[in-house]
């Protein structure tokens, strides 16, 4: 009994004295590839595309350590990505791990790689992906300050996800960012299309929209007046 | 027939005086209290992760003790010698593979049932129930092949291997085919050799990774294909039940 109790004991300070785990960004190795994983799980696509989305989650969170994200090999990174959408292609957390935690990063260089993922992403499957890169569209106004970009995934939005699936502020994200970019006129010309379509149904949103319109028109009309 | 269903009555009565169902019982709440554990650690789908990993646990605890307890019986039998003593009866040894087979079958589902009851709690009725069919036909498979080795190897050890190489060969089969047929090296003859090694391979073993697939519990099943799956699972079962019962006719006791 007591040689048990001196054996636990240790036992117990054997592996007290180790160093408890810790995430190092250079552990990120390349990922490899969907079929071998496919092949490794035994034919378990979707738990091994969430456990893997949980391990790569554990680089840049664990207990008491945090790895800044510029630490990371971002192109790895996207790798990682990649794959577990292949894996899953269902699945919702790499996108949400692309647009909300690692597009964060302040680098204008990796926030884009992460923006450019979510787009590619997106093309794939719009219906389903849309509000992953509605969140790109706002970090390319709000943090990358590129309205030209910001655009481009609103109007991808609107173009590939649009219609009624889609709530009406996400169809409305390129008459708002036109706006922001002094576009007034093509603002203008986008609202008034959409309050045409019919789409709007709602009556207090289909008056705020009729007023905006009426906003839009008279200031795309003073600079008219000026000259 | 009555010499058949007695021995399955008493296969059956072996595994419930067993503590095979507080195995079973323990395992189910040990895997389910780790798929709470996986569903706080994610940020998003985490009612998907929990239940793709819950299913996929499961499912190989349902395969594992199938195997193990199988396996582990019949060779305790043989080293008590009841099979001879059996077989000194008025009972033919196609009678006594059946009786075991019936019992232990009937065993297996009650395994494959009990691993899939946690999961009705996650999964939409419309999804659980061609996962849960599905699970007790790969149940019925191991089954079989278990009550091969228990009869064919006489050990424990050798069983158990033997059945997770089934296991592991029948799952991952389809994906070592699609990763060979699309090697760059495909010209080379050992490849040419390789490849029609595997596909003949492929004609022998079920295919277990159409059974009881996780994305019908997370995605939703469209067609689950159950016809199919029975008539697949029948077919291999017959034929392994013969394979078992032609080696013990060739054994001398």
């Amino acid at each position: 009994m007591l040689i048990g109790a001196l054996l636990l004991a240790l036992q117990i300070g054997w592996r007290a004295q180790q160093a408890a785990p810790s995430a190092r960004a250079e552990a990120l190795t390349p990922p490899p590839s969907a079929s071998s994983i496919r092949l490794a799980t035994l034919g378990e696509p979707i738990t091994a595309s969430g456990l893997l989305a949980l391990r790569l989650q554990a680089f840049d969170n664990q207990p008491g350590i945090s790895i800044p994200f510029a630490a990371l090999d971002y192109p790895r990174l996207v790798a990682w990505l990649d794959t577990l959408l292949q894996l899953d292609p269902h699945a919702n957390y790499p996108l949400l791990m692309a647009s909300n935690l690692y597009a964060q990063v302040p680098d204008p260089a990796r926030q884009r790689l992460m923006l450019d993922f979510t787009y590619r992403q997106f093309l794939a499957d719009p219906a389903r992906r849309w509000r992953f890169l509605a969140h790109a569209a706002l970090i390319a106004k709000h943090r990358l300050h590129d309205l030209p970009l910001a655009l481009q995934y609103a109007r991808a939005i609107q173009m590939h996800a649009g219609g009624t699936n889609i709530p009406h502020w996400a169809n409305q994200m390129p008459i708002f960012i036109l706006e922001d970019m002094g576009e007034v006129a093509a603002a203008k010309i986008e609202l008034g299309a959409l309050l045409a379509s019919g789409s709007i149904t709602d009556p207090q949103e289909k008056h705020f929209l009729t007023e905006r319109y009426q906003e839009l028109a008279a200031a795309s009309s003073k600079p008219r007046q000026a000259r | 027939m009555r010499k058949i269903l007695a021995i399955a009555r008493f296969t059956l009565l072996e595994a419930a005086r067993s503590r095979l169902s507080w195995l079973v019982l323990g395992t189910v709440l040990v895997l389910s209290l780790a798929s709470l554990l996986v569903r706080e650690l994610a940020i998003t789908d985490s009612q998907r992760l929990q239940l793709a990993f819950l299913a996929t646990a499961l499912r190989a605890t349902s395969a594992l003790l199938t195997a193990s307890f199988i396996i582990s019986s019949l060779q305790r039998e043989f080293n008590d010698k009841v099979p001879a003593l059996v077989l000194a009866l008025d009972v033919p040894r196609s009678h006594f593979v059946l009786g075991k087979a019936a019992g232990l079958s009937l065993t297996a589902l009650l395994i494959a049932v009990a691993c899939a009851l946690p999961l009705a709690l996650l999964a939409p009725a419309m999804a659980w129930w061609p996962w849960t069919v599905s699970l007790m036909l790969e149940s019925w498979i191991i089954a079989a092949i278990s009550l091969f080795c228990g009869f064919s190897l006489r050990s424990v050890s050798a069983g158990l291997l033997f059945t997770a190489g089934f296991y592991v060969l029948a799952k991952s089969l389809a994906t070592i085919q699609l990763i060979s047929h699309a090697s760059l090296s495909a010209a080379t003859i050992s490849h040419r050799y390789m490849t029609g090694l595997l596909d003949t391979l492929a004609l022998l073993l079920p295919r277990l990774d159409q059974f009881a697939q996780t994305s019908w519990l997370v995605d939703g099943v469209e067609r689950a294909a159950l016809g199919g799956l029975s008539l697949q699972a029948l077919i291999f079962v017959a034929l392994v039940t013969s394979a078992t019962m032609f080696d013990l006719y060739r054994k001398n006791l």
